[in-house]
């Protein structure tokens, strides 16, 4: 839990974007297949339709006034495409994309030991969904001309 | 990055042993068994809290690490966690199409750095096991399966065609190291037994047999590169295949954590031999004090350094796979049978059991004196 919080704490503030409430086409269908009874089940829906989903459009315009080392840093389509969930990483990692996401599951867990609770801003779920964003959509992957290069220069 | 993104030193201590506290929380949170026995309640929950305390003490142990980041309220939080009967809303299910490259033959892997496209083998540890975890939290299979591809990927670069082991990193202007370093090489297959002990544990299990299993092939690939390389001291090289190299227990005891974890995941058993030899030998290099020695540098990975926060959470995990494994019945053991770490092992046993309790003394004392 302390972990958890420790990452939660140096979370940058969430952006306005980030708290907009989801069209109901964008709401989450319920996965879930842990045998809770049947009010559980409906309080998950209920709270499922409701819950803060990133934003799918709105945060990038503030990142393109961010920090200038976003400038300097290879930009990729996920990055420039307003159409990808928005993410950042658990915590400041000094552009170690792959070091927060160890956080992530203690984060997972304080999400499950507080039944969805909040801290600083935000709840532990939503700080995950985040940097799994973040992950997924916005850092940089290997490509095929990359690939080409990367592998080349290592031979 | 996001608006009011700062980077931080790397030397704060939460970034410096994240790495640590997540090995911590593996040993408690994992699905390596334990989690699955711990629902069902009952004394199951003494033991695992008993077990917390004994972490919670451990944690001292490593000198860099800040007590608040491991701390009481995280007993409590675990208590809750396995006690409560509520459930947390769902988590946001990805929508898109995780890969905005699909339709091209290639290879997805996700960089390691942010300004650049740069795999460390690092990455192993640090990035699949959260993905497959958030697949099995969320129930959502397509996450597990880019767990298994991240590490599908990463090899395609990063392994090495001749020895089979794995380069430090892919080139990038951000750092640079071609070399078959010993850390990345444990990273990737302690990484590829998190992910494996998951899956293991959820109800993708069954179907998705075949990619344990390829898990299990490429770890074993580095088990097998990596047996014929291990000095007469029962370590690792830094890099593993450059004799010209310092000895690296740090990395020995990581790689030693993963062969008995493949062993208690009843994977397979090919590697408590080489495992026994590699924990015995990093163990006669925690010093009188508890310190694991003879370690890489955390912050320079070509040096050699005296203390190593990665290090001793290393010897750690090595010891609580060691003791499940003998809890276990010692399966595929072939040293000496009451007490493996000693016998015919390469190195001479200085402490065994003794070892984690002794750094956790120590580093109880120097977190005290800091």
């Amino acid at each position: 839990m302390e972990i958890a919080n420790d990452a939660m704490d140096q979370r940058p503030a969430p952006k306005n974007t980030t708290q907009a409430t989801t069209t109901t086409t964008a709401a989450p269908t319920e996965t879930t297949t842990d045998g809770g009874d049947g009010n559980a089940q409906r309080r998950r829906k209920r709270q499922a339709a409701t819950s803060s989903l990133p934003a799918t459009t709105g945060s990038h315009t503030t990142t393109s006034s961010s920090s200038k080392a976003t400038e300097t840093c290879a930009t990729t389509p996920a990055q420039k495409n307003p159409q990808l969930p928005p993410g950042s990483p658990l915590v400041p990692a000094a552009g170690a994309a792959g070091d927060p996401p160890s956080l992530g599951i203690p984060v997972l867990l304080a999400n499950k030991a507080t039944n969805g609770g909040t801290r600083n801003h935000s709840t532990y779920g939503d700080a995950a969904a985040s940097q799994l964003n973040f992950l997924l959509y916005h850092v940089p992957r290997v490509r095929t001309t990359q690939s080409h290069l990367s592998v080349r220069g290592l031979q | 990055m996001s608006p009011g993104y700062v980077p931080r030193s790397p030397t704060c201590p939460c970034a410096v042993s994240s790495d640590l506290l997540l090995s911590l929380f593996w040993e408690l949170a994992s699905l390596f068994g334990r989690c699955a026995a711990a629902r069902s309640q009952g004394p199951v929950r003494f033991e695992l809290v008993s077990r917390v305390q004994q972490w919670v003490v451990l944690a001292q142990a490593i000198g860099r690490i800040d007590l608040v980041c491991l701390g009481l309220a995280f007993l409590g939080a675990l208590i809750t966690l396995f006690g409560t009967r509520h459930r947390p809303p769902p988590l946001y299910q990805p929508t898109c199409a995780l890969h905005a490259n699909k339709n091209q033959a290639s290879n997805g892997a996700i960089s390691h750095r942010e300004c650049s496209v740069q795999l460390w083998a690092d990455n192993v540890y640090m990035v699949p096991p959260f993905l497959a975890y958030y697949g099995v939290v969320t129930n959502n299979k397509t996450v597990v399966e880019e767990a298994y591809n991240q590490i599908k990927w990463y090899r395609e670069i990063l392994q090495d065609s001749s020895t089979k082991l794995w380069k430090h990193m892919s080139h990038s202007f951000e750092a640079k190291d071609d070399g078959l370093w010993a850390t990345g090489n444990a990273w990737v297959v302690a990484g590829a037994a998190r992910v494996i002990a998951t899956i293991q544990g959820s109800s993708f299990a069954s179907e998705m047999s075949s990619e344990i299993n390829d898990l299990k092939t490429w770890a074993g690939e580095i088990f097998n590169a990596s047996k014929d390389h291990i000095t007469k001291d029962g370590l690792l090289r830094n890099y593993i295949t450059n004799s010209s190299t310092f000895e690296d227990s740090s990395a020995t005891a990581l790689m030693a954590s993963a062969g008995f974890r493949f062993s208690t995941m009843n994977i397979t058993n090919e590697y408590v031999d080489m495992s026994l030899t590699m924990l015995a030998g990093a163990s006669s290099n925690v010093n009188s004090t508890g310190y694991l020695n003879k370690v890489t540098d955390p912050m320079a990975f070509v040096s050699e350094g005296t203390y190593s926060p990665e290090g001793q959470s290393f010897i750690i995990l090595a010891y609580a796979a060691y003791n499940d494994w003998d809890a276990a019945g010692k399966p595929g053991n072939t040293h000496d049978k009451s007490d493996p770490l000693s016998g015919n092992s390469a190195a001479p046993r200085v402490f065994s059991a003794a070892a984690p309790i002794l750094a956790a003394l120590a580093g109880s004392l120097a977190y005290v004196l800091a």
